[in-house]
């Protein structure tokens, strides 16, 4: 019985086999591609045509006059980075995006430290603290314009009640504190999300090292920076990345809040080719900005990912 | 010796609750605080809607401005009934298309190993990196091309492109964490490899199932920049973009509107409320793998 | 160096009594071993000592002081983890700086400190590396140096020795022992494996339902079990324990259940169960005091082997008595074993014990 398998093994007249190539594995697998058809199908056809066919619109012009489209080669980009609204538009963009991500990731860690500690009903308030979250952007924007109106508004009427200030504050219709005020909405709206991932991530900390900081003398500060930190890094390194890409993308809350009012002084790069594409119908001019939008959220994502995966490696 | 000698530790663990208590009671007051704001503008009577030092409780609640822009009866009502409508098709449908097409895909990522995997896959995950703008313009014209503009077909095929790749990484995730063992077991007693999937992969998914469902069920149902682009026509407006409208449209109506957006948004917070568990177990899965 | 004071300490998590009514003193230089099965109550008071929780009545010495409401880093005290809870991001010096930083240690004698920690320990070539680098022994013996270098008045150990396959376990016993003799180290060690407490300790802490059970040295709780349970626990394999009734005939006394019957010859024996209250006993006796006989002896018990276990030296045999399935062994190697086999069974007088069946203390002779 023992014998008969060591002789199957033996290589017969000393042929070794090739590693299937290529084409030989893909006819192996084509069962595979039967699952995953669909999802690729509908993902070509409403992502990889739109995006392939922008960067091809982003060439040409488009005169609203006129029904045929012109090509102009690199003009459109030109006309970009000499326009005025362009440094303006940038200087948002980057303030609403490093400005929200940095609050609302400070905001969700203090929540997600809190949130984890053992005390009567802390079930209800996480709950209660990611409401922000999956209230729709319509419902925020509209709820905070009542908010901080500028005459009406609670949040002016209540600093006038406690002596703070005399007059109301016209939060969105100044220019200076625009901005601020959209980060600030914008923080309310995001910062759950920092939170549930952090929170997360404090729950993978073994409990272990937390006792042996505590017998080695450090308290509760110490033992935040020295353990809990370190530890979160990675989910940190995760979740800024998304939150980053996802308010470079934002749309809803500047539009319906002040669209870009008062005169582009909130204008962020979204609604700025928003505007250009659906009211002046420039939809090359438009497509040619959101190509440069694209380039420099990829080379963001690049370096970052580089980064991420060196951190790992370490 | 400690300098809180003279503090005894079930003392300090006292003092420590309260003070934790203290800031979560902060921090839940400024995540609920528009939201209650909203409900308290939308009960008071017009004529102390603008009273100063502003009222947080009315002291006469009224329901007239419910009544007002929801009641069926009223035009308003009718109004918001079909965007409630719209809204409901075109989340439930793209929803169910999205988990219906992800579902396979993801186990197939998950269990697969083909060639182009990969690629595929950074493909998916990469759709994020692509701001919406990028694929707003060309659907636009494509939905004109295909006659689909103003339609429920062609929002909620534009609605796939976020669904979808969300759905896949999510479920892919779920899939994951189901150990390979069940169905070698499963073809050992005689499956085939889509049935081991089918019957007992699934059914072990259903947690994994509900969250992304309900995940893309909710970005759908608030989603404004597609649906405001798409749709022209005012019987085709889902609700997000009805709720745009109508302040446009009644610019000194804010009870009626914080009424509007008060109901917009319950069944949503009411829906997270109850399903919590799986809508942060689908959050969290999928980032903490990486 | 210092002792350690347990005096009527309690501890309920919520209704349910962790550790009841539990005193014990550890004597400076001592080795002691809490031990039990899993939720005896071992690892509640450990942490109990350490400050990492409270108690709910009694009082803690360390030293000396009453430490009952001092934090874990005023108790001067050090422990060791089952998982080693070494700082991953920290190399293996900062690691072993750590707490004579938070101590505010001049850097002079910190590094002097940790490089005699890791000569004794003999990781001095690992001090720049980061833990997930290191294999399960050299992090466990980091997380000992981490200990060291405070240089407490006792150090305290959560199972330390679990997560290591058998080989180097039995290794770091010894080395643990040997360290904790040459630092003349307090030692509070607790396990679940009675094997490692029996072998490393001076004095044995045995642990049940939060009740202590027995506090002695090594071979007093093995020769001398105060209850049943600690019989049962201590020892590999286990004491048989044998519930039988007792029973008067003629004026001497004997043990019988529906197996068997035994009638003990010694004096001593007899007297021990003249002055026993109880009438349902439990026979308590060791696999070796059980010489095993060839079935033609004349007197004995009648026993069939049920299947039996060679390991070399010693052939562990289980054997079938009536009902009852009792377990002996022998070192001859001419004993030659088959299932099926008939025997004959004696008991050593000399090493068997009783325990009443219903308090489950050992029976002693007034």
């Amino acid at each position: 019985m023992a014998t008969i398998t060591a002789e199957r093994s033996a290589p017969r007249g000393g042929f070794v086999k090739k590693p299937p190539g290529l084409l030989q594995r893909i006819i192996r697998h084509r069962a595979d591609y039967l699952y995953i058809a669909p999802a690729i199908g509908v993902m070509a056809l409403v992502i990889l045509y739109p995006f392939v066919y922008t960067i091809y619109l982003s060439f040409f012009e488009t005169p609203a006059s006129r029904p045929e489209i012109y090509f102009n080669g690199l003009e459109n980009y030109q006309e970009l980075f000499q326009a005025d609204l362009f440094w303006l538009v940038t200087r948002n963009t980057i303030y609403w995006t490093i400005g929200s991500t940095i609050l609302s990731f400070i905001l969700g860690l203090a929540a997600a430290l809190l949130v984890n500690q053992k005390v009567p009903l802390v079930g209800l308030f996480r709950g209660i603290l990611v409401i922000p979250y999956v209230i729709g952007h319509v419902t925020a924007s509209y709820a905070w314009r009542w908010l901080l109106h500028g005459d009406f508004g609670v949040l002016s009427q209540t600093l006038i009640q406690w002596g703070f200030i005399e007059q109301p504050i016209p939060f969105l219709q100044s220019p200076a504190l625009v901005m601020l005020s959209l980060v600030l909405v914008n923080t309310w709206k995001s910062f759950p999300f920092a939170m549930i991932m952090l929170l997360a991530g404090l729950q993978t900390i073994p409990e272990d090292l937390y006792k042996a900081a505590r017998v080695d003398g450090a308290n509760s500060w110490q033992q935040f920076i020295e353990i809990t930190l370190p530890q979160l890094m990675p989910i940190t390194m995760v979740t800024t990345v998304l939150m980053i890409i996802g308010n470079m993308n934002s749309f809803t809350i500047p539009y319906v809040m002040t669209g870009g009012g008062p005169a582009h002084q909130s204008e962020i790069i979204i609604t700025w080719i928003y505007n250009i594409s659906f009211q002046t119908l420039r939809f090359g001019y438009a497509s040619a900005i959101s190509v440069v939008l694209f380039i420099v959220l990829f080379v963001f994502s690049y370096f970052y990912v580089r980064v991420l995966t060196r951190n790992e490696a370490n | 010796m400690s300098q809180f000698a003279g503090v005894s530790r079930k003392q300090k663990n006292l003092i420590n609750t309260i003070v934790i208590y203290f800031f979560i009671l902060l921090i839940s007051f400024f995540a609920a605080c528009p939201l209650l704001w909203m409900l308290s503008t939308a009960i008071k009577p017009r004529d102390q809607l603008f009273r100063i030092p502003p009222q947080w409780i009315p002291n006469h609640p009224t329901l007239e401005h419910f009544e007002r822009v929801l009641f069926p009866t009223r035009p308003n009502g009718k109004l918001f009934f079909r965007y409630f409508l719209n809204s409901t098709i075109v989340s439930v449908v793209s929803t169910i298309l999205s988990v219906a097409v992800s579902v396979p895909a993801a186990y197939a990522f998950s269990r697969f190993n083909f060639p182009g995997k990969d690629v595929a896959y950074f493909g998916v995950l990469a759709r994020n990196m692509f701001p919406l703008i990028v694929f707003l313009i060309p659907l636009f014209i494509l939905m004109r091309i295909l006659r689909l503009q103003d339609t429920y077909a062609g929002l909620i095929i534009a609605y796939l492109t976020f669904t979808l790749p969300l759905s896949i990484w999510l479920l892919k995730g779920f899939f994951d964490g189901i150990p390979k063992e069940l169905e070698r077991a499963a073809r050992i007693d005689g499956c085939t490899r889509f049935g081991a999937f089918v019957r007992i992969i699934l059914p072990l998914t259903a947690p994994g199932l509900a969250a992304t469902a309900i995940y893309s069920f909710i970005l759908a149902w608030n989603e404004f920049a597609y649906a405001l682009t798409l749709t022209h026509s005012t019987s085709m407006r889902t609700l997000p973009v009805g709720l745009a409208y109508f302040f446009t449209e009644n610019t000194a109506d804010w009870p009626g509107l914080m009424a509007t957006a008060f109901t917009i948004s319950v069944p949503v917070v009411i829906m997270f409320l109850i399903l919590q568990r799986y809508f942060v177990a689908a959050l969290t899965q999928g980032a903490i793998k990486q | 160096m210092a002792e350690i004071v347990l005096k009527n300490v309690y501890k309920y998590y919520n209704d349910v009594l962790a550790v009841d009514n539990l005193s014990l003193t550890v004597n400076d230089h001592e080795f002691v071993t809490l031990v039990g099965p899993s939720g005896c109550g071992k690892t509640t008071t450990l942490n109990m000592i350490a400050g990492l929780i409270d108690l709910s009545d009694g009082e803690i010495r360390i030293g000396g002081r009453v430490v009952n409401e001092l934090d874990p880093k005023d108790r001067d005290i050090a422990m060791v983890f089952q998982n080693y809870a070494l700082y991953p991001h920290k190399t293996v010096r900062q690691n072993l700086e750590f707490p004579l930083r938070m101590r505010k240690v001049d850097k002079a004698i910190r590094d002097q400190r940790i490089n005699r920690a890791a000569e004794i320990l003999g990781i001095t070539n690992l001090l720049d590396r980061r833990p997930k680098e290191l294999s399960g022994g050299q992090q466990q013996r980091v997380a000992l140096g981490r200990a060291i270098v405070r240089d407490p008045a006792a150090f305290l150990m959560d199972e330390p020795l679990s997560n290591l396959d058998a080989k180097l376990r039995v290794h770091m016993r010894a080395e643990l022992k040997h360290l904790q003799e040459e630092l003349k180290a307090t030692v509070v060690y607790v396990t679940h494996d009675q094997l490692e407490a029996m072998t490393m300790s001076d004095r044995v802490a045995i642990m049940n339902g939060g009740r202590l059970q027995q506090y002695g040295s090594p071979a007093e709780v093995y020769h001398k079990p105060a209850n049943a349970f600690v019989a049962g626990f201590i020892g590999s394999p286990s004491m048989n324990l044998i519930p039988v009734d007792l029973i008067q005939e003629n004026g001497n006394y004997r043990l019988q259940n529906e197996s068997f019957h035994f009638t003990p010859q010694s004096p001593r024996l007899q007297s021990v169960l003249n002055s026993s209250p109880s009438k349902n006993l439990i026979l308590g006796v060791r696999h070796t005091a059980i010489p095993l006989l060839p079935a033609t002896t004349a007197e004995g018990i009648p026993a069939q082997i049920y299947t039996f276990e060679p390991t070399g030296d010693v052939t562990f045999v289980h054997l079938q008595v009536g009902e009852q399935l009792i377990t002996a062994s022998t070192d001859d190697p001419e004993f030659q074993a088959h299932t099926g086999d008939k025997l004959i069974i004696r008991f050593d007088e000399n090493r068997l014990h009783l325990f009443d069946a219903e308090t489950t203390l050992a029976l002693t002779s007034d």
